[in-house]
C-alpha cells in the first residue's frame, strides 16, 4: 500500500525512533523552512481528503438520489435537513423533547456507573461472594433490558423515574462485569508491591486497583453507553409523552414523514455526540496509561 | 486521533473465579444465595403487592402454563430465529468487509469517518422506518437486527487485521506464500479471537434489538408477548416471558462461550483460562 506514509506518519516515523512518536511525525529537519511547510500542507490535505471523500459520495448520493424522490418513505434530504433546522431548532424541540433525554440519559447512566463500579470492586476482591452469586450474575446480566419495560411500567409507572430505573439496570451490567474482571486481572507484582509496602487498604484499592482496572471499567461504559442511548429511546418510545423517541414513533404514527425522518437525524447526531464526549474522558482518565498513551499517537 | 477502533475488552466475565475449593462447600454457598435470593423477591412481594411484583411461586406456575402452549413455543421460536438469523447475515456482511477495511492504506483511511458516525447512530432509531418498510414482521426485526450488530463485529475485524503480528508477515513474505495463503493461514486464524470478542458483543445487542422490535415495532416474539401481558394485566405471565427473555441470553452467552472455547483451543488465552 503505497498510501500508508501519509495516512500513518507518526507510526512510520515511531519505527525509527520509538520514544519520540508523538512528535517525530511533525518534526522535519529545521533547513527544509518553505518547502517542508508546503509539503507538510500538501500531506496534511491528501490526508484530510482520504478521510473525507467517501462521506461526501455518501451525502451527495443522498442528496441526489433524493431530490426529486416522490416516495413518500425517502423524502428529499433538502427538505429533511430544512424541516429538521424548522422543527428542533425554530421551534425549539431541542429544549423540550432532547434535553429530557438527555438528562434521564445521564442520570441511569450515572446511577449504573456508581453502582457498577462499586459493587464491582467488593465483588472482585471478593472471590468467595463473587463465585458464590456467579450464577443469579449470569442471569440477571443476560436480561435483555428492553424486556424489563413492560414490568418497569407496571411497577414505577410512565414517568421519568421509570425510564432512569430501567437505564440504570441496562447500563449497570456490562459497567459491573468488566470491574470485577479488571480487578481481578491487577498484575500480580503490583500486587505483591503493594502488600510489600503495607500500602493502606483504602490507598491500595483506590490508588492501586482501581487506575489498573480502568482501562476495561471504561470499556465496559462503552458498552453501557450505546445500551443506555437504547434504552431511553425505546423507553420513551412506549408509552411516553415527550422525548425524541416519542417524537419519532408518533410521528410515524401520524404519517408525517419528514418530520420522523428529521428526529432519526437527530438522533443520530446525539449518538455520534455521546460517542464524542465519551472518547473525550477516556482520554483524560487514561492520560497516564502507557498503553493507552501509546495508542492515542496513531 | 480520529479514530481509536477500540479493542473492545470484553471480559470474559467471571471465566477466572473458579477457585479449586472443595465442590461441595462450593455449592453450598451457591445454594445459600440462591435462596437468599429468592427471599429478596419473596419480600419485594410482600411489599409492593402481587398486582406488581408476583412471588417466584406464582412466575414459576404462570411459566409451567406457558410452556404447555404452542404459542409460548412460537414466541420463543421467532425471537430465536430472528435473533441468530440477523447475527447470520451481520457476520457474513461485516467480517469480510472489516477485514478489507483493515487491510490497511486506502480503506481503513477512507471508510474511517463513515463507519466511525453510522455505528453510534442508536439502531433503535430505525425501527419506525422498518415498521413503514416492512410492517410489524421478522423481517423489519432482522434488519434492525443486522443494522445494530454490524458495527461491533466490523469494527473487531478492522482491529484484527491491523494487529496481525508484523513478523508474521514478513515470514510469510519472504516464504512466498501466496496471497490466499496469507489470509486463510495467517490473517483468519489470528483474527480469530477477536472477530468472537465482536461476536459476543454482537450477539447481545442482536437480541436486545429482538425484543426491542417485538415490543415496539409488534413483531411476533417474546417481547410482544411480554407487552401484551402487560396490557392484559397478567403480570406473573409478563414475568414469566422476561424470565424466558433472560434464558434466551444466557443460552446466547453460554453458546458464544463454547464456539469461543472450541476454535480458540490453540490461544493461549484460552489455554490459560483452564488453570
Amino acid at each position: 500500500m503505497t498510501s500508508t506514509v501519509t495516512h500513518r506518519p507518526a507510526r512510520d516515523a515511531a519505527t525509527t525512533a520509538p520514544n519520540a512518536s508523538v512528535t517525530a511525525a511533525g518534526q522535519m529537519p529545521p533547513s527544509t523552512t518553505a518547502g517542508g511547510t508546503r509539503r507538510r500542507l500538501g500531506l496534511l490535505l491528501g490526508r484530510v481528503a482520504l478521510e473525507v471523500w467517501l462521506p461526501v459520495v455518501l451525502v451527495g448520493v443522498w442528496w441526489f438520489a433524493s431530490a426529486n424522490s416522490t416516495s413518500p418513505f425517502f423524502p428529499p434530504l433538502q427538505k429533511i435537513l430544512a424541516k429538521t433546522w424548522q422543527v428542533w431548532v425554530v421551534q425549539g424541540r431541542v429544549s423540550s423533547d432532547l434535553l429530557p433525554s438527555i438528562l434521564n440519559l445521564l442520570a441511569g447512566y450515572g446511577i449504573a456507573v456508581i453502582v457498577g463500579v462499586a459493587a464491582g470492586l467488593a465483588l472482585g476482591l471478593l472471590p468467595r461472594l463473587l463465585d458464590a452469586v456467579e450464577p443469579e450474575l449470569e442471569f440477571l446480566r443476560a436480561v435483555p433490558a428492553v424486556a424489563i419495560l413492560p414490568i418497569a411500567i407496571i411497577a414505577i409507572g410512565l414517568g421519568d423515574d421509570m425510564r432512569i430505573a430501567v437505564i440504570a439496570f441496562g447500563a449497570l451490567w456490562p459497567i459491573l462485569v468488566n470491574t470485577v474482571a479488571g480487578v481481578r486481572s491487577t498484575d500480580p507484582v503490583v500486587r505483591d508491591v503493594s502488600t510489600a509496602f503495607r500500602l493502606k487498604p483504602a490507598i491500595a484499592l483506590f490508588s492501586v486497583r482501581l487506575p489498573s482496572a480502568a482501562p476495561q471499567i471504561l470499556a465496559g461504559a462503552r458498552t453501557a453507553l450505546s445500551i443506555a442511548v437504547v434504552l431511553i429511546v425505546v423507553s420513551e418510545m412506549s408509552g411516553a409523552y415527550r422525548g425524541i423517541g416519542n417524537f419519532v414513533l408518533a410521528a410515524q404514527r401520524n404519517y408525517a414523514i419528514t418530520d420522523m425522518w428529521t428526529g432519526m437525524i437527530v438522533l443520530g447526531l446525539l449518538g455520534y455526540a455521546l460517542n464524542l464526549v465519551f472518547r473525550v474522558v477516556e482520554a483524560r482518565l487514561l492520560a497516564w496509561h502507557p498503553a493507552y498513551r501509546k495508542k492515542g499517537v496513531k | 486521533m480520529v479514530m481509536t477502533v477500540h479493542p473492545v475488552h470484553q471480559a470474559a466475565p467471571f471465566a477466572s473465579s473458579r477457585r479449586r475449593r472443595p465442590s461441595a462447600v462450593r455449592w453450598g454457598w451457591r445454594a445459600a444465595a440462591v435462596i437468599v435470593s429468592l427471599a429478596l423477591w419473596q419480600a419485594a412481594t410482600i411489599l409492593l403487592g402481587d398486582t406488581v411484583v408476583p412471588s417466584p411461586g406464582e412466575t414459576v406456575v404462570a411459566l409451567g402454563q406457558l410452556v404447555a402452549t404452542g404459542a409460548f413455543w412460537a414466541a420463543v421460536g421467532a425471537t430465536v430465529g430472528s435473533t441468530l438469523v440477523g447475527l447470520a447475515i451481520a457476520i457474513v456482511v461485516a467480517v469480510p468487509l472489516g477485514l478489507l477495511a483493515g487491510s490497511g492504506g486506502f480503506a481503513t483511511a477512507s471508510t474511517r469517518l463513515s463507519v466511525d458516525f453510522l455505528r453510534t447512530i442508536p439502531p433503535v432509531t430505525l425501527i419506525p422506518l422498518a415498521v413503514l418498510l416492512y410492517g410489524p414482521s421478522a423481517e423489519m426485526q432482522v434488519v434492525l437486527i443486522v443494522f445494530g450488530s454490524v458495527w461491533p463485529l466490523f469494527l473487531q475485524a478492522v482491529y484484527a487485521v491491523r494487529e496481525v503480528d508484523p513478523l508474521l508477515r514478513d515470514v510469510s513474505r519472504a516464504f512466498r506464500l501466496s496471497r490466499r495463503s496469507l489470509w486463510v493461514d495467517i490473517v483468519l486464524p489470528s483474527s480469530t479471537p477477536f472477530l468472537l470478542t465482536g461476536l459476543r458483543v454482537a450477539s447481545t445487542i442482536a437480541l436486545l434489538l429482538a425484543v426491542a422490535a417485538e415490543l415496539i415495532g409488534n413483531a411476533p416474539g417474546v417481547g410482544r408477548e411480554i407487552a401484551l401481558a402487560q396490557l392484559g394485566a397478567q403480570v406473573p405471565t409478563a414475568y414469566a416471558y422476561v424470565v424466558v427473555a433472560a434464558l434466551l441470553g444466557v443460552a446466547l452467552n453460554l453458546g458464544v462461550a463454547v464456539a469461543q472455547r472450541r476454535m480458540l483451543f490453540w490461544h493461549p488465552s484460552v489455554r490459560t483460562e483452564g488453570r
